[in-house]
């Protein structure tokens, strides 16, 4: 048991966390941009070199989608393996999380609340159709008319769709106050163990919540059957 | 935490949801937009007339009183017009749509311009002519057809869309179309046309579009 109130740091994202986390964010962003040049006229007409901007593009598309696959397999496999594995399952309070009649406050999060899981599961989805939309651009020659016009359609609906859920994680990143501490952790790696307390209670009562999380998911899945 | 809470795979099943409407919007998006497609989500914002303006360096000026079109290379006469000689040449009007190979689409145009083909034939190909390039005024921009493919009756010399001359960042004063291929056969800005011994790879082809740039991978001809 770990005692409440205690000043001390505690490690929430290794070294190989951090790697995913930023390669995907850099690569996102560059991405982002570029692609934002070539979809716009007006940008576009100012810039004018349409190649060297999808050169650009393809590349940070490339990294933003295989670079955290790369820095993971080279790195601890194991940590990132277990919080997409957290993110997929959900326990009693991750339920209520989402549910709008709850009054008692708000659920008490592990490791990743439900939005937190929610939005790696977007996320990882996202990241998978725009790599496979993206790559049927690129080599469009191999493709029927049909499959280039739905996969111009699917990137850009990504991209709309992956802005407004990027400014949400922005804000909760950057701006609202109770949340906000946890940008220390993306980038030192470690938080106050007091501000775990509070925002992530049940994640501090775990103190191999990787390994406590397989457990459950193993009794979970005798349960379930799978999915 | 005194009893271990039951595990749901909600964020798995969130996963699978959503890998599934991105696997039927690309096998099945087509059926719903129509075989022509659409503009794309926020057409009117992001472009023109439902266009994408793309462009591969700075969008040339243009001057009606000093502007020329060059028609020359592997000819007997060479040919050079002004925009009024362009504008008295006959003129066809047709109905297209115009498929980028981003995946957007424009249905419902309607060009008006002169047949590629009637400028060829005012400027005798000699016999070893075996393709035309064309070169764009913003001097990077090129692409090439063969003769046979430049012949077709639908290939045009549009200077009007819908009416009005082509928007300065859609070609203006006159851009290629050709309806079967696509956009990036459709130079823009075209001031040379050159009778060649064989086609080339123009600006997108050299940077790995293919050359080839039939709409139906089939190659063959829709009937015009
Ligand atoms: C994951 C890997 C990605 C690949 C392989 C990829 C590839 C491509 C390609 C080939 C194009 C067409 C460019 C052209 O032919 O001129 C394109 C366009 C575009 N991409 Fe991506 N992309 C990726 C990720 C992204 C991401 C993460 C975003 C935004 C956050 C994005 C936003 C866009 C936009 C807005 C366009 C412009 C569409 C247009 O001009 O019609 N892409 N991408």
């Amino acid at each position: 048991m770990e005692p409440d109130g205690d000043l001390g740091l505690v490690l929430r994202f290794n070294r190989t966390q951090r790697a995913v986390h930023w390669l995907h964010a850099g690569g996102f962003v560059l991405a982002l941009l570029s692609g934002l040049a070539l979809l716009v006229g007006a940008a576009e007409e100012l810039i004018g070199h349409r190649f060297v901007l999808r050169v650009i593009h393809i590349g940070a598309g490339l990294t933003f989608a295989l670079a955290p696959l790369l820095a993971a397999r080279l790195g601890d496999w194991h940590s990132i393996r277990a919080d997409f594995r957290a993110a997929q399952w959900w326990d009693a309070e991750d339920r209520r999380f989402f549910a709008i009649t709850d009054d008692s406050g708000g659920s008490r999060a592990g490791r990743f609340n439900a939005g937190q899981k929610a939005n790696l599961m977007f996320t990882a989805a996202a990241t998978l159709f725009f790599l496979i939309s993206g790559a049927i651009m690129w080599q469009y020659f191999r493709f029927d008319r049909a499959l280039v016009q739905n996969a111009g359609m699917l990137h850009d609906t990504l991209t709309f769709t992956i802005l407004v859920v990027w400014l949400g994680h922005l804000w909760y990143a950057l701006v609202n106050p109770r949340t906000r501490h946890s940008m220390r952790g993306m980038l030192s790696g470690y938080v106050d163990r007091s501000w775990a307390a509070s925002v992530h209670p049940r994640w501090l009562g775990q103190p191999n919540a990787s390994s406590a999380a397989e457990m459950k998911i193993d009794r979970a899945a005798k349960q379930e059957g799978g999915l | 935490m005194t009893e271990t809470p039951l595990l749901r795979p909600i964020g798995r099943r969130l996963f699978l949801g959503l890998s599934a409407l991105g696997a039927g919007s690309l096998l099945f998006g087509h059926a719903v937009t129509g075989g022509d497609g659409e503009p794309g989500l926020l057409a009117d914002l992001i472009g023109q007339n439902g266009f994408r303006i793309y462009t591969v360096a700075p969008i040339p000026t243009f001057d009606p009183a000093t502007w020329r079109l060059a028609l020359d290379g592997l000819v007997g006469r060479p040919l050079s017009l002004s925009y009024a000689d362009l504008l008295a040449q006959p003129s066809v009007e047709q109905r297209g749509t115009f498929h980028c190979v981003t995946g957007w689409s424009v249905p419902n145009l309607v060009w008006q311009g002169v047949p590629l083909r009637a400028l060829l034939d005012t400027v005798s190909p000699k016999p070893d002519a075996k393709a035309v390039v064309l070169y764009s005024s913003d001097g990077a921009y090129t692409d090439s057809l063969t003769l046979d493919q430049a012949l077709t009756p639908d290939v045009l010399l549009a200077y009007n869309m819908n009416g009005q001359p082509l928007p300065l960042n859609q070609g203006l004063p006159v851009r290629l179309i050709v309806p079967e291929m696509y956009g990036y056969k459709s130079v823009k800005w075209v001031n040379r046309i050159e009778l060649a011994p064989s086609a080339i790879d123009g600006y997108w082809e050299v940077r790995g579009y293919d050359r080839d740039a039939y709409l139906d991978k089939s190659g063959s001809r829709a009937p015009a």
